[in-house]
Parts: structure tokens; sequence; C-alpha cells
């Protein structure tokens, strides 16, 4: 046996008349954890896991904390950003966007596309000079950082609740202006006051 | 005949045979409650709910996982020793079902006995029976071909020797009290007052030493699944390692029932008398609960905090306990 | 039934036995002597002492054999043979088994033969149960037991000597 056995993790050392003993002996090293101490220690380690046990019992007495997620949602701060919402005037229903593209710009992920137009007279979409004929959001580069939200002049574009956006296709997460201006159907509950 | 059993109440051979097909038939019933039970409760004292999709409140949680381990292939390593892989996970279920039988319901009832066998040498019994499920961890262990599978069945080999004493020694003291090794006389010692409160030492150690002989937190060594895989049952798959498994729950029933017929009254308590295997049932779900609970709460011990548990704590005290119950036995 | 069950233990016994000596691999030898405590354990039920046969597998196969087993498997099957041959190993080695056989030929014939077809010794309801054991060893035969649990201490107490003198000196 050479002397380097057993003293694999950082332990010292031996010194050279030391190192020559152990190879000239048949013995192996034996690397010894700390002393659990006795009648003593297995008395406190009694103690302590009592102690462990009421905490576990408490737990228990308590009850479960799970939200169960497909029947129960997780509840969202008002602020939560989640995924984006287009937005109409209320009484003239035209589409609050201009085109403008300034969320575009904002954009740090660089996922919305805007094809500005202009509006024709009698058939109005927007309530400016020109409206967003096409209005693409890739959701799977969107990183969801409300930066389109502070752009926008108008309050056009806002972000909703919705968390739940995964799809089976990556062509599927483009949103497109029918689907952003679309009604959501709002299932994320809000969180309640001082929770 | 053979003479195994007590030679003064022979019972037709018939009820003998009904008697274990109940048995068996109650206790497998009963083990795949206890699986989603010990993971259900695991998950309420980790403020979760546990499995609870598969059927109501998740009960056909083990049809599924049955079913899952039978559709998956038995798989064996190249270099493993194909009859005693094959034999590993044999034995220890023959050893716990071997020790079911001697595990009293209630006393004699109409002419028949609420037990599967009232040997003489009864908790000799137990021991003896035991002493082949080891045999199956290190078969299995050792024919796997693997490392961790060998570290995993020497470690439960060497934490069944430092155990089985302890937890002999722990009933003796329970023997001594009741002058008998037969469960159904012990029981019936329990008359006045439960072993468990005069023999409250040997009781502990019983336990302790009975979460060590089932290989279960904290003293899971064998399977340390953080740095052993899964120790001897590495290398297994399929329903063979289902049934590795599986005996884990029945030793654990077989260790609560002996349990609770040397130290907590076995069938004894109020009510009249086919209430007593609903006692003897009862006493032992106390138990299960004890070893979920413990399960729930401690770490594993590392080796050698393992080993100066068993021989410089557990063994003196329960030598200790044994002297002190003697000499109380001669007094009074 | 009887019958049955006691050629399965006999062969079982034997075999276990041959098995010891035969097979190569150490580990496979344990294994075979484990087989042949069983089969013993199974004769001594036979032989209405359930108390012996329940000591044989606890003691024998559940403690000793464990330490066996224990070692091999760590040791691990070396292919090499321990140690050399003795000058004449294969002389002694039969005579020392024909004494073994004489010996036990004797034995057998003298008292075992006799009762072959008859219906064997009764025995009192009672014989070999713990209780039955334990008056035995501590009222008729106390000297010896109590001599051999001497041995025994005798034996661990230089076991520990042995294994802490060699801490010493590493």
């Amino acid at each position: 046996m050479s002397a380097d056995n057993g003293q694999g993790n950082g332990a010292a050392p031996f010194d050279p008349k030391t190192a020559a003993y152990l190879d000239s002996i048949d013995v192996v090293q034996v690397q010894r954890g700390p002393d659990v101490g006795g009648v003593g220690g297995a008395y406190r380690a009694f103690g302590e896991t009592l102690r462990g046990l009421k905490t576990t019992m408490a737990r228990l007495i308590e009850g479960p904390l799970t939200i169960e997620y497909p029947e129960e949602k997780t509840p969202v701060y008002p602020r939560f950003r989640g995924r984006h919402k287009l937005h109409k005037f209320e009484d003239t229903g035209l589409e609050k966007c201009v085109g403008c593209s300034l969320c575009a710009a904002a954009c740090p992920a660089d996922c919305i596309r805007v094809v500005a137009a202009e509006n024709i007279p009698g058939e109005r979409v927007s309530a400016g000079e020109r409206y967003a004929a096409v209005y693409e959001i890739n959701l799977s580069r969107c990183i969801f950082c409300g930066y389109c939200e502070i752009a926008c002049p108008f309050d056009a574009i806002t972000m909703g609740h919705d968390y739940e956006m995964a799809d089976y296709d990556r062509s599927d997460l483009i949103f497109t202006k029918e689907m952003l201006l679309a009604e959501p159907i709002e299932r994320t509950p809000l969180k309640s006051e001082g929770e | 005949m053979l003479s195994i059993a007590d030679t003064t109440f022979v019972e037709a051979t018939w009820i003998m045979i009904a008697k274990s097909l109940v048995i068996f038939a109650i206790i497998f019933g009963i083990l795949p409650i206890l699986t989603v039970v010990e993971r259900k409760l695991i998950g309420r004292f980790q403020h979760r709910y546990g499995p609870n999709r598969v059927g109501p409140y998740g009960l056909m949680q083990p049809l599924a996982d049955v079913g899952k381990l039978i559709s998956k292939e038995s798989f064996r390593p190249e270099n493993a020793v194909s009859t005693l892989f094959i034999l590993g996970p044999l034995l220890p279920v023959l050893s716990g079902v071997l020790a079911l039988a001697i595990l009293p319901w209630g006393n004699v009832q109409d002419g028949v006995g609420l037990y599967g066998i009232d040997v003489p040498i009864g908790i000799l019994y137990f021991f003896a029976v035991g002493s082949i499920a080891f045999y199956g961890l290190l078969l299995g262990g050792w024919s796997s071909g693997s490392k961790y599978s060998l570290l995993g069945a020497m470690r439960s080999a060497a934490q069944l020797i430092s155990y089985e004493v302890s937890m002999g020694l722990a009933l003796l003291g329970v023997i001594m009290m009741s002058g008998s090794l037969s469960l159904v006389d012990i029981v019936e010692a329990q008359n006045k007052i439960w072993f468990f409160i005069p023999q409250f030492v040997g009781f502990l150690i019983f336990m302790l030493a009975g979460f060590a002989e089932t290989n279960r937190t904290p003293f899971d060594m064998p399977e340390a699944d953080a740095e052993l895989v899964q120790g001897f049952m590495t290398e297994y798959g399929g329903m063979r390692f289902g049934s590795f498994l599986l005996v884990e729950y029945m030793e654990i029933l077989v260790v609560s029932g002996i349990a609770a017929a040397m130290f907590l009254g076995g069938w004894m308590g109020p009510g009249p008398g086919f209430l007593d295997p609903v006692w003897m049932l009862a006493k032992m779900f106390a138990l299960v609960f004890i070893f979920i609970w413990v399960r729930a709460t401690l770490p594993r011990l590392r080796y050698d905090q393992l080993m100066s548990l068993g021989w410089k704590v557990l063994l003196p005290l329960a030598t200790l306990n044994v002297l002190v119950t003697a000499v109380l036995v001669v007094v009074t | 039934m009887e019958a049955v069950l006691f050629f399965l233990a006999a062969i079982g016994a034997l075999g276990g036995a041959i098995g010891v000596v035969a097979l190569q691999n150490p580990f496979y030898s344990v294994l075979a002597l484990i087989a042949h405590l069983f089969s013993l354990a199974v004769l001594f039920l036979m032989l209405t002492s359930a108390f012996v046969a329940a000591a044989q597998v606890v003691v024998y196969a559940g403690a000793v054999m464990v330490l066996y087993v224990f070692v091999v498997a760590y040791v691990g099957g070396g292919g090499e043979p321990v140690g050399r041959d003795l000058p004449n190993q294969r002389f002694l080695a039969i005579l020392v088994a024909g004494i073994l056989f004489v010996e036990l030929s004797a034995a057998v014939l003298s008292s075992a033969l006799l009762a072959l077809g008859t219906h064997g010794p009764d025995v009192k309801p009672g014989f070999g149960d713990p209780a039955a054991i334990g008056r035995l060893l501590l009222e008729k035969f106390l000297l010896p037991f109590e001599a051999s649990s001497l041995v025994l201490l005798i034996a661990a107490v230089g076991a520990i000597v042995l294994a802490g003198r060699k801490r010493e000196t590493a």
C-alpha cells in the first residue's frame, strides 16, 4: 500500500519520515470523520431529532400550500407583464395604434414588426392619420420587458396578465394584430390586496 | 408432522390454508395502499398533496406504478451472474411472506387462532427468516457486476450485523417479562400493562434497529441514492426492482407488527372480540406512520455515525436494559 | 411429506457440503455453505428441535456467514491458491478422511442403525423447546456452558487486543 491511500481530499501530506514509515508497513490509512461525541452526543442528537419531528408534524397540521395548477392558477400582481394586448377606443371602436413603430424601435429583442398604412376616409381603422396594417409580435423572442408599453405614445399596447402561451409550433407563437386585439379570455386571477 | 407448531392446539388443515390465504390477501392488499399513503403523507409533511391524479384521491396510483414496472424490460447487465441476479429479489419477498405468518391478529376464537402460526420459538422465527432477506440484497448486489451495487450490498451487510444484535437484546427484556417466546403468549401477558411502558428503552431501541433493518431513513445507507445511485438495486429494472420496493414496505409492516405485538399490546383493545384484528392493524399503522414521519424528518446518517450509534450507544443501552429487567424480574 | 422433506434437506445438506469443497470461486463456496446450513436447520426442525433450528439459522446463517460473505465479497475471488501445499498433503488428507470415516462408521453402526425400521424414540412433549433447552444449559450442564462462554469471551477479548495493537503501530 502506498502512503497516499486515503488522503485524497486535501489532507495535509505526511512528512518524509512518516511517509517512508507508512510505505514500509502494510496499513491502509483511514480517514475518520469528526467524533460524534459519545453518550452526550447521542443524547443531544436524540433531543434534536425530537425537535425535528415536532417541526415536520407542524407542517403536517398546517396542510398543503400547493396550488393545483391546471385547475387553480397562481394569482399574479396587477403589474405582472404577461402577453401583450392591443387596444381600441371604447366609444368609437377605432384602434389606438397609429403604426408609429416606436414600440418596434424600443424592443430590445427586436420581436415586433409594424407595417403602417394611410387611413382611407370612410373606412378608418385607427384614430390617427395612419394605422398598423401589419402588427406582429414574435412571442418566442419576446422577453416581456414592457418597453413597448412604455414607448407607446397612445397606450395602444399594454402587457396583459396571461402567461399560458405554450404551443406546439414556433410559427404559432407569432401573434398577429387580430390575435392581439381580440379580447383575451382573462383566465389569470389577480392577487388580492396585501397578498 | 413437523413440530414447528404448538402441539397443544391443532387446527384442521383447511382452516390453516384458508388462514394463510386471508393473511396473504389482506397484506398484499395493504402493501399498495401503503405506498400511496407513504407518498401522500410525505407530501403533507412537506406542504404538498402527494399523488392525487390517478383515481379518487390518487388511490389508483399503485396500479399505474405496477403497470409501468411490469411493462418495462427486465434488464440484466452483461457481466451480471444471471441465476443469482434473478434470485436476488426473490429471497427478500420469501422472507417477508414467511415473517407475516407469526404476526398475531387475535387469540383463538371459535376454534380458529387468529394468527398464521403460533410457533413456540416465536420471535426467534422472525430473526431466522429475517436473515434470509439479507442474502437477497447481498446476492443482488454482488451478482449485478457493478461497484455501486456491491458497495450497497456490503453496507447493508455491515448494517445488518450491527443492528440485529441490538434488536434481539431489545426484545429480550419483553421476553423476560412475559416468560415466553410465543407472540400470542406475549400479547396475552400484556393484559394489565402494555410492555411499551416498562420497556420504553427496549421499544426505542427496537424501533431504531427496525429503521436500520428495513433500510429506511435515517439508516438508508445501503440504497443511499445520492452516493450509491440505488445501492444493491442499481442494476435492477422492471418488476424485479418493483419487488425490492415491495419488500421494503412488507418489512416495514412486519417490523411494525412485531413491535405492536411485543410492546403495544397487540390485539388488546376495547370492544368485542372480532375487533381484535382491527386493533392490531390500527397499532401497526400507527407505527408505520412513525416510520414515515421519521423519513420525512431526518437526513441520512454518515456511515461512521451509523456504526458508532449501533455499537457504542444502542448495544450498551440494550444490554443495560436487559440487565436491569433481569434484576427486576427476579426481585418481583 | 416428511420423507420428501427429509430427502430434500439431506440432498441440500450434502450438496452444499460438497459444493464448499469443490467450487473454485470462494464466493460460491460460501453460498454453498449457507445452503448447507439452511438444510441442516430443516433437518433439526424435523427432529422436533425448532429452537436449535432457529439458532442454527440466526447464528450461523444470519451472523457468522454474513461475515464470511463480507470478507469474500470484499477481498474478491482471486484465482491464485492460498499458500503452498504441505509435503505429503495428499497422503495426510486421505489418512485424516479415513480416520473420520472409521469414527463415524463406528458411531453409526453402534447406535443409529439399530433404530432403522422402528418408530424412533418417543419424544416427550416440550422436548427441544426453548424452556427445556434453557433448563438443560443452566441446570444440568451449567459448568460446560460457562466454560464455553469463557472461551468465547477470551476469543472476543483476544480479537479486540489484536485489532487494537495494529492501530497503535499505524
